[in-house]
Order: C-alpha cells, then sequence, then structure tokens
C-alpha cells in the first residue's frame, strides 16, 4: 500500500515528468491515465500496486474523485499551474512539497532558455559554442499550449525543450562540444506564431512575406489583423508608458493596466466606481523590455496603415492585394 | 449480367460480413474513401464476396456465374440491410456496369445500389488466397471455440489497460490454450503457460472469429502476424499481435501456485446461481459476502438505501470457515458459463486474501476479493 506522500503534481514538461518518475521509482510502471473514473473502476490491488497512475491535465471533478481513493499513487500532470489550490486533495500534496515545477520556457524569454541550456550541458556533459546556443535561441522549437486565464483559456507559446533535448542527446552522444554547424539537419517543425510574425515586421525583416499565407489559412485574415492591431496598440502603451517611467517595469506595468486611471474618479451619482482594471501579463511586458520597440511616431502610422487596410478589405477590396501593399506599408514605415 | 440468390441460404452470410464492416467504423475514426466495402469477385466463373477492415478480412463462394463477370464493390450496410428488408425470398440480381448500379429484386420489388468499379489486380485478396505455401493445420473447431467462450467474457473493456483488453493464445501440440484477465478475475483455458510463443488477440476480434469459424472441416495457420482460418469456399483471416507481455501472464500463474488451499467443497451451481440471484436483486449491490459456518455457506448482501438479505445454502459436510466479498456478475458469469451442474469451489489463501476458484476440465477460473 502506498502513502499519501508518494502523490505528487508535475508541471510543465512530459518528458521530465517521466524521466523524474522512473529515476526515483525504479521497478514502478508508469501508468498513463485519460479518464480518472474508469482507471478507478478498473483498479486492482494484486495487480497495480507497483503503477504510478500519472494524470493528465485533471478536472476539478477527476481531482475530487482522485481525492476519494487512498489506494493508489497518483502523480497529477499539468502545463502550467493554474490548478485549483483549494481542492483537499492538491493541497495536502503542496504541504508534503510534492510539486515539481518543469515549466517550458515562454517564447522570448531567452535568460530561461539560456539557463536550460546550461543544464544540458552538465547533465550529458558536454559543451555549447557560443553560435551553437546563439542558432538555438533564434531556432529552438516552439509549442503552444493552452493555459487558463481569467476569460477561458488562451494559448501560450513556449520553447519546446523536450524536443531539444531529445536532439542534443542524440548529438552530444557523438561529440563532446557542438557548434551551430551541428544543428544544421536539425530542422524543427515551429508553431507559427503572429507574435513572431509581427516581431519580424517590427525588425523589417523581409521574411515575414513567407509567413503571410501560411498565417492568413490558419488565422484568417481578420483575426490576422485585429491581433496585429491589438499588439501595435499595446506596443503604443508601452512606449508611453516607457517614456513617462523610464525602465521601472512595476510602473509601466501600473500605466499599462490603466491603474492611474480606472476607478481614480467617482461616477455620475458620486458614488466610488468599481471596474475591473485592464488585464496585462508582467512577464510579457518584461520580455519587451528586452527589445527595441519602434517609436510612437512609427507605431501610430502603423495603425493607421492597418486601419486603412480593414476599411478596405470591408469595401470589398481584395484579400491578395491589401494584406500584401499592407505588409510593404508596414516594413518601410 | 445476372444471377440469382436464395435470400435464406445467404443472409446469415451477408450479415457476417456486415460485422466486419461494422468493426471498421468502431475501429477507426475516418471511413476509408471508398465506402463500397463489399466486393463480388470472381475466380474461374464462382462468385464470391470478400471484405475487409484492416484488422479483419473474410471471403465466401457464393454461386456459379457467366463468364464475362467483372468484379465489383457495394456499400455492405446498405446492401445487407436492403437484404435482409426484402420481402421475398428468391432474388434476381443484375449488374448494370455501365451505370455503376447493382438492381436486385424480382418483377414486384426492386432496389437500385451503387456500386464501384474494382480492378481485380487491387484487390487484397492475396492474404487468404495465396497461402498455398504455407503449412495448414487441422482446426479442432470445439478446441477453438472452448478457448474463446471461456476467455473472452473476463477480458477488460476497450478503455482499460493492454494487455488486459486482449486474449493471450498459445498453441501447444495443436490444441489452443488461452488466457485473459480484467484484474479483478484470471481466466485459463487449456494449459498452463510457460513463456510459451503466444499472440494476442482483442476481445472483439475473437468475438467476431468465434462467428466466423465454419463448423464442417477447417484448417488454420498463423503467418506474418496474421491468423487465418480456410474452410472450403471460404475464409477469415485477422490480424494478431505479438505478445511482449509475459510477465503479466507468468504472473497470472503466481496467483495459482502461491496461494494456499483454505477449502474446497463440490456444490450444485444452479442452487448458489439462483442465490445470487435472490440476493442481488433485493440489495442491487455489486458486491455480495459470502461465508461458511459448519455445513452451512451463507450468502449475504447489503444497501444502506435498500436494506440487507441473506440466503443460506446446506451442504453436505462440515467445511473449514472463511469469508470473502466477490462481485455478484463475475460469479454469475462464471457459473453460467460451466458446463457441470456439480462444480467444485475451492478458497484459497493469497497473502491474507480470500481467493475463489472455479474448474471445470481444462477450464481454470480465479475470482479476487472485492474488500
Amino acid at each position: 500500500m502506498n502513502n499519501l506522500i508518494d502523490n505528487s503534481i508535475f508541471i510543465g514538461s512530459k518528458n521530465k515528468t517521466t524521466d523524474y518518475l522512473k529515476q526515483n521509482y525504479p521497478g514502478f510502471q508508469i501508468i498513463t491515465v485519460d479518464k480518472v473514473e474508469n482507471q478507478i473502476k478498473s483498479y486492482s490491488r494484486f495487480f497495480d500496486s507497483n503503477k504510478i497512475f500519472l494524470v493528465m491535465n485533471p478536472t476539478n471533478d477527476e481531482i475530487k474523485l482522485i481525492g476519494n481513493t487512498n489506494n493508489c499513487q497518483y502523480s497529477l500532470f499539468f502545463d502550467d499551474d493554474s490548478f485549483d489550490g483549494r481542492l483537499g486533495f492538491i493541497s495536502k500534496i503542496k504541504k508534503s512539497g510534492k510539486i515539481f515545477d518543469f515549466s517550458y520556457p515562454l517564447l522570448g524569454d531567452t535568460q530561461v532558455l539560456r539557463r536550460k541550456l546550461n543544464d544540458f550541458s552538465k547533465s550529458y556533459d558536454f559543451k555549447f559554442t557560443q553560435d551553437a546556443i546563439d542558432w538555438i535561441i533564434s531556432n529552438c522549437p516552439t509549442l503552444s499550449i493552452k493555459v487558463k486565464s481569467d476569460s477561458g483559456k488562451k494559448e501560450k507559446l513556449v520553447y519546446d525543450i523536450d524536443l531539444l533535448s531529445q536532439e542534443i542527446a542524440k548529438l552530444s552522444s557523438v561529440k563532446k562540444e557542438l557548434c551551430a554547424d551541428d544543428f544544421a539537419d536539425s530542422v524543427f517543425n515551429n508553431e507559427e506564431s503572429i507574435f513572431t510574425f509581427i516581431d519580424k515586421i517590427l525588425q523589417k525583416d523581409y521574411s515575414c512575406f513567407e509567413k503571410l499565407d501560411e498565417l492568413v489559412n490558419k488565422i484568417g485574415e481578420q483575426a490576422l489583423l485585429l491581433i496585429t492591431l491589438s499588439q501595435i496598440l499595446y506596443l503604443l502603451s508601452f512606449v508611453g508608458g516607457k517614456q513617462r517611467y523610464g525602465y521601472d517595469v512595476n510602473k509601466i506595468h501600473f500605466h499599462i493596466c490603466l491603474k492611474d486611471i480606472i476607478n481614480k474618479y467617482l461616477g455620475d451619482d458620486w458614488n466610488e466606481l468599481q471596474t475591473d482594471f485592464k488585464h496585462s501579463d508582467i512577464i510579457r511586458l518584461q520580455i519587451q523590455m528586452n527589445k527595441q520597440t519602434p517609436s510612437e511616431v512609427d507605431l501610430s502610422k502603423m495603425i493607421v496603415f492597418i486601419v486603412e487596410t480593414i476599411k478596405d478589405l470591408r469595401n470589398s477590396g481584395s484579400k491578395d492585394q491589401a494584406l500584401f501593399i499592407l505588409l510593404n506599408k508596414l516594413i518601410s514605415v | 449480367m445476372k444471377f440469382k440468390l436464395d435470400k435464406l441460404e445467404h443472409l446469415h452470410k451477408f450479415q457476417l460480413f456486415n460485422k466486419i464492416e461494422k468493426l471498421k467504423l468502431a475501429t477507426r475514426e475516418n471511413k476509408t474513401v471508398s465506402s463500397e466495402s463489399l466486393i463480388f469477385h470472381t475466380i474461374d466463373n464462382k462468385l464470391y464476396i470478400y471484405i475487409s477492415n484492416g484488422i479483419s478480412s473474410a471471403y465466401s463462394y457464393i454461386c456459379e456465374v457467366e463468364d464475362d463477370f467483372r468484379s465489383f464493390a457495394v456499400d455492405a450496410s446498405s446492401f445487407t440491410n436492403a437484404l435482409s428488408n426484402f420481402p421475398s425470398n428468391e432474388i434476381q440480381f443484375s449488374i448494370l456496369f455501365d451505370e455503376n448500379q447493382l438492381v436486385f429484386g424480382n418483377k414486384k420489388t426492386r432496389v437500385s445500389l451503387k456500386t464501384s468499379n474494382v480492378e481485380s489486380e487491387n484487390i487484397n485478396f492475396q492474404d487468404l488466397f495465396l497461402l498455398d505455401n504455407n503449412t495448414f493445420l487441422d482446426l479442432d473447431v470445439n478446441n477453438l471455440l472452448n478457448a474463446i467462450k471461456y476467455s473472452s467474457f473476463s477480458c477488460a473493456p476497450d478503455y482499460d489497460e493492454y494487455p488486459y483488453t486482449s486474449i493471450m493464445f498459445f498453441i501447444k501440440d495443436n490444441n489452443f490454450n488461452s488466457q485473459s484477465s480484467d484484474k479483478h478475475r484470471i481466466s485459463m483455458f487449456g494449459e498452463k503457460y510457460d513463456g510459451d510463443n503466444s499472440f494476442l488477440i482483442s476481445k472483439a476480434q475473437a468475438e467476431l472469429m468465434k462467428e466466423f469459424i465454419s463448423k464442417t472441416s477447417s484448417k488454420y495457420t498463423v503467418h506474418k502476424g496474421k491468423f487465418y482460418i480456410l474452410w472450403e469456399n471460404g475464409g477469415f483471416s485477422c490480424a494478431i499481435e505479438n505478445n511482449t507481455h509475459q510477465s503479466v501472464y507468468n504472473t497470472f500463474n503466481q496467483f495459482f501456485d502461491n496461494s494456499e488451499l483454505i477449502t474446497s467443497f463440490e456444490i450444485n451451481k444452479n442452487d448458489i446461481l439462483k442465490s445470487l440471484r435472490f440476493i442481488s436483486s433485493i440489495s442491487s449491490n455489486h458486491n455480495f459476502f459470502m461465508k461458511s459456518s459448519g455445513s452451512q455457506l451463507i450468502f449475504s448482501s447489503s444497501n444502506n438505501e435498500k436494506g440487507a438479505v441473506i440466503d443460506k445454502i446446506q451442504l453436505s459436510e462440515d467445511i473449514v470457515e472463511f469469508e470473502a466479498s466477490y462481485l455478484v456478475n463475475h460469479f454469475i458469469k462464471v457459473l453460467d458459463i460451466i458446463n457441470k451442474d456439480d462444480t467444485i469451489l475451492s478458497f484459497y489463501d493469497y497473502n491474507g486474501y480470500t481467493i475463489c476458484i472455479v474448474e471445470d476440465l481444462n477450464f481454470k477460473h480465479l475470482m479476487f476479493p472485492m474488500e
């Protein structure tokens, strides 16, 4: 019979999770569970006592079911840390300190990616040359994961460390110093991100033309234009905050969330207003601080171009022509 | 091109073939590009039907046809449905190749179904027809049917963990031996498994095979990951999987070998069945409690909402005292399946748990306690 202390929570990388379980519970079989109800029904103490049940992204109801069974050893796996810590089963695991965070680094968070590369070189006992690190940072495979947010679920782009580690493990088995040329044959599938596309526009990188069709096919021209517009408005607000508060991230975040305006004044009936602040992720802001952002004037011009294109398209303009012209205008700002 | 069929003579055959088609929809998410799955094909003026769902396939002789018959395919479900609902017994079939239609009926009623052309060389008959070089062995039909019958009922449902969802077969001296378990009970038919060469067949495929096995003289072979059964003018094949889970099946033996006998007695299975059905109908509890007291066997079951029920069976002699709880359905199922009325129930101690073993000739069934 297993103790509750063995139940654990893992966040982020599936490979790291299974590696950890294999290392720490030798002789145990890891069984991935899709439906907790079926697993509980079929559990047998005669056959399953040496199994760890790895439950992928369980719902709150499933966690409650798991909490009511005390005879199996469970490991809960979550893509991110948005699980409900108030649930009895989770709080017990929290108390026992069995939460392991193997989160993927957020796309653009190169500091964490560098740390991961450093960890790889230690664990596989090899070295990276500087050009290899630069190559990985600009070509690292990415992955889109769904995370819970206030308004439902949203997609988050992260570096696919699992895939990268597999590639590095292969290469490091034949060489003890990896340079950029060693990754020449490594073609990673990247999740085509609208934000990478916008970054390319801002950096005046002409390869954004190659990605245009792909993105339009994937999300449609309406989403493409509106997300681009929203991102540029965000950048405009960011640049404004940066001009006013310099490098004080907290103050800029305060400014972007409109905390300096919202609920400051009384309503028509002289009552205090209770409007929610504008939501903004501080990590997104920190990432943006490390990037070059165009000036307010350039961003304003871009907004005008996008709005004009939206108008053209609403007046039965040709999608193929309008988007191509817009991209040319945006790049030449 | 025309041919005649007697509906009563062939309906069962088409319905069986349709089961292969139905299994395709259940096992594959996407329907294949062509839904015309039942192939009519001729070899030496003999008309055969052929069907495959990627896992299992079958062919069967239908009738003699003219020289210029060309192969075609129809949707198996529509064809079987139309045929089984057709009002008269004698049905005339006509194939209009130019219009891609199969018209069948009589003067009063007619059915027209869309067909598609099948190039003879594209028909994947090889797996069933071109096995001449293989050594076929005579099939003891009853032996195979029993191997399936005594193991398929204790397989785990499809959603459960592999390999518990399949039946393990091994062939020794041309005899089929099988084992299965859903982790709450174990069924063993035939000899003890000793790491012999073995293969796994899913429960659904095994049940399908059971229906196809002809009682007439048949032969079988295992070739390139498939199990083939051929009989006169017909054949069936299904995919098998290599058994890479020997340790699971070795564990089964451990429960039989490492347990100590508590008590064993002969009892009429109908008495137990009557008692179990009675107590479960009153308490509606999945589990029942069984204990012995002198020469009495006491069955009880309770439910917090409905109350409790108890029933006793008088045995011919005193037995050692024991008590255990088992699943009602599992007990009823195994007693239903065994042939002998007077059966021997044995109770063993395995690491402090009381397990129950029921035996019937080549069949051994073990049930684990629930509490």
